[in-house]
């Protein structure tokens, strides 16, 4: 449906995007996750038209769309902040795009309320943009871009000016929405609770640089690198070696069957747990002291001293066991091997 | 980290001092206001008994009324003109890049400084050569071409503080680049605009060295003033020059709140 292919974008010498590549599927709700710098607006600007790329080209449904002006393309724009127009009202913010386009009257007054019902926003039509809540102009701006039926939404960290309680409640209301008018979402955010919570799929960008494409599960289960490893949830990176279908990282040997060389390892804080009597056969047993917690409500998370100055975090039910030393274990089936990248 | 000094360590000079360049600065137009309404058209101090009556000699003096007609007419046509060509100059400023850019912007700009003898005789020197009568057109078109550069600053500085992305916004909800100008561009520069033709306004009603080289037959209140001037100082005249000091006071009070308004109301 929506297709990037290759894009490179640079700001005057800076890179910001180096041949990033990924496509859209109908109805899917995609993600460009990212820190600040990543290039993750960059690219979506670029998907609505407001940059060019600086190579690579932009497809939709068999059309290469980059040569287009943006409003020519089929596409709508959710943006940060909203970008609302402050002059004119809730009803005339939103029937802007069908007055642009030239719909009938009759039409655009029964679209406009359809808009507003969607996003459960109605009675406050002939309000301005300054008299509403966070919220709703949000909601505002959510109408103002569906009312025109894009067949790809996308969004600009849009949930990041509310306050945790709104944006909890406005991510629900968007995977409802999503699923409800079955076009396709490209949401842009550096929030990966909020990526994993809302998507089919997750394009991890880093550095200018397309990391890991992946639901949500497998990218949380098997990142491919240490960058998405840490990113997406806390976990601990390990550095070691296999050899001869056994692994080594600090203290740890387990038996591994993966190709010889150096290697990563990611152990997640949650596969951590105390040692007991019924242990899987093959878990890897430790002795560590417990130098920090975490009171985290339904968890504890743990600050380990292991043997050999290593420390590790492990995530482990409430209530914990007092400070202390206390022997632990993991199984070697959890641990994610990361390739180390060359150089 | 440096506190303000407290207020009774600032030497009591210093209040003085500055008690006397505000009675320096307007010592005079308070004198002009108060001798007009002097019962005696001698003067002397103190002034004699109050009158109104050349106020109301004012009314019925037809020829300083179309003194103000003309000048209103210039002052409308000035604001017209220098906002046409002001709004895309300042479009220039703001987006465009083309060589010599930095030129073009004081170029555009200098009018601001020149004296205002040497924009009148250049532009009655093109207006002899281009065969034009001279007539309140002409000093009309010297007031628009001389204010551009203060509506051009005017609306560069209403440009600079706009939200670019509610222009991104229109273009994604398909708006042509021209609709986008007008429904949001445009709308969003009201405050700017406002403010930039009050000050036109304003400078074109009391402009003198221009229009003293453009003027045909019909006069510009602050001519016909000055050529009443030279037949002496008649209280009526300080009767007309308080009401326009009235009207330039009012007209920058709402400029400067217009001006105050601005950042409140865009930055929501």
């Amino acid at each position: 449906m929506l297709e990037v292919r290759a894009v490179s974008k640079s700001f005057g010498a800076t890179p910001v995007l180096r041949s990033v590549s990924l496509s859209v599927a109908r109805g899917e709700f995609l993600t460009i996750l990212g820190e600040s710098g990543s290039g993750k607006t960059t690219l979506l600007r670029i998907a609505a038209g407001f940059e060019r790329p600086g190579e690579g080209e932009v497809w939709m449904d068999g059309t290469r769309i980059d040569t287009l002006p943006p409003n020519r393309r089929p596409l709508n724009t959710v943006f940060q902040h909203y970008a609302l127009f402050p002059h004119l009202s809730v009803f005339e913010n939103v029937a802007y795009g069908l007055r642009a386009s030239r719909a009938p009257r009759a039409d655009i007054a029964l679209r406009v309320e359809q808009a507003l019902e969607q996003v459960h926003l109605t009675g406050l039509d002939t309000r301005k943009p300054s008299q509403l809540s966070g919220g709703q102009q949000q909601r505002v701006a959510l109408a103002r871009a569906l009312v025109n039926h894009p067949r790809v939404l996308l969004l600009d960290e849009p949930l990041s000016a509310l306050d945790a309680t709104m944006r909890r409640r406005m991510q629900g209301e968007l995977k409802a929405l999503q699923r409800e008018i079955g076009i396709s979402f490209v949401l842009v955010t550096h929030d990966q609770e909020e990526a994993m919570a809302l998507s089919d799929r997750i394009a991890l960008l880093h550095a200018g640089t397309l990391e890991q494409i992946d639901t949500p599960a497998a990218l949380y289960r098997h990142p491919r690198t240490a960058y998405a490893a840490e990113f997406i949830g806390r976990t601990n990176l390990l550095r070691g070696l296999v050899r001869n279908h056994t692994a080594t990282a600090g203290p740890f040997i387990w038996p591994l069957d993966s190709p010889d060389g150096e290697a990563l390892f990611s152990l997640r804080p949650e596969h951590i747990r105390f040692s007991s009597a019924g242990a899987p056969p093959g878990a890897v047993r430790f002795e560590a002291s417990v130098a920090d917690r975490l009171f985290q409500g339904s968890a504890v998370l743990l600050t380990l001293q292991c043997p050999g100055g290593l420390r590790l975090t492990a995530r482990v039910p409430d209530p914990a066991p007092p400070a202390g030393a206390h022997s632990f274990e993991f199984t070697p089936d959890d641990v994610v091997r990361i390739p180390v990248p060359a150089g | 980290m440096t506190a303000p000094l407290p207020a009774s360590r600032a030497p009591r000079w210093l209040t003085l001092f500055a008690f006397a360049v505000f009675l320096f600065l307007y010592a005079p137009i308070l004198t002009l206001i108060v001798y007009s309404f002097n019962g005696s058209s001698v003067g002397g101090f103190p002034p004699a008994n109050w009158t109104l009556h050349w106020y109301r000699l004012l009314a019925s003096d037809d020829a300083l009324w179309s003194a103000v007609l003309n000048s209103l007419a210039v002052a409308s046509a000035a604001v017209v003109l220098s906002l046409a060509l002001g709004l895309p100059a300042a479009l220039a400023f703001d987006r465009a890049s083309f060589p010599g850019k930095a030129l073009f912007r004081r170029l555009v700009l200098l009018p601001l400084i020149l004296p205002g003898v040497i924009t009148g005789l250049s532009l009655l020197m093109l207006f002899a050569t281009s065969g034009l009568k001279l007539s309140l057109f002409t000093v009309g078109l010297g007031h628009g071409t001389a204010l551009i550069s203060v509506a051009a600053t005017e609306i560069y500085a209403g440009l600079q503080k706009m939200d670019r992305r509610l222009e991104e916004a229109s273009l994604d909800l398909g708006a042509t680049q021209w609709r986008t100008f007008w429904r949001v561009t445009v709308p969003s520069l009201a405050l700017p605009l406002l403010a930039a033709a009050l000050l036109v306004f304003t400078l074109s009603m009391d402009e003198i060295a221009v229009s003293f080289f453009l003027v045909g037959r019909d006069n510009t209140l602050p001519l016909e003033i000055w050529s009443r001037l030279r037949r002496g100082i008649t209280p009526e005249i300080n009767a007309i020059s308080t009401v326009v000091f009235a009207f330039s006071l009012a007209a920058v009070l709402l400029w400067y709140r217009i001006r105050r308004l601005g950042p409140a109301e865009s930055s929501l």
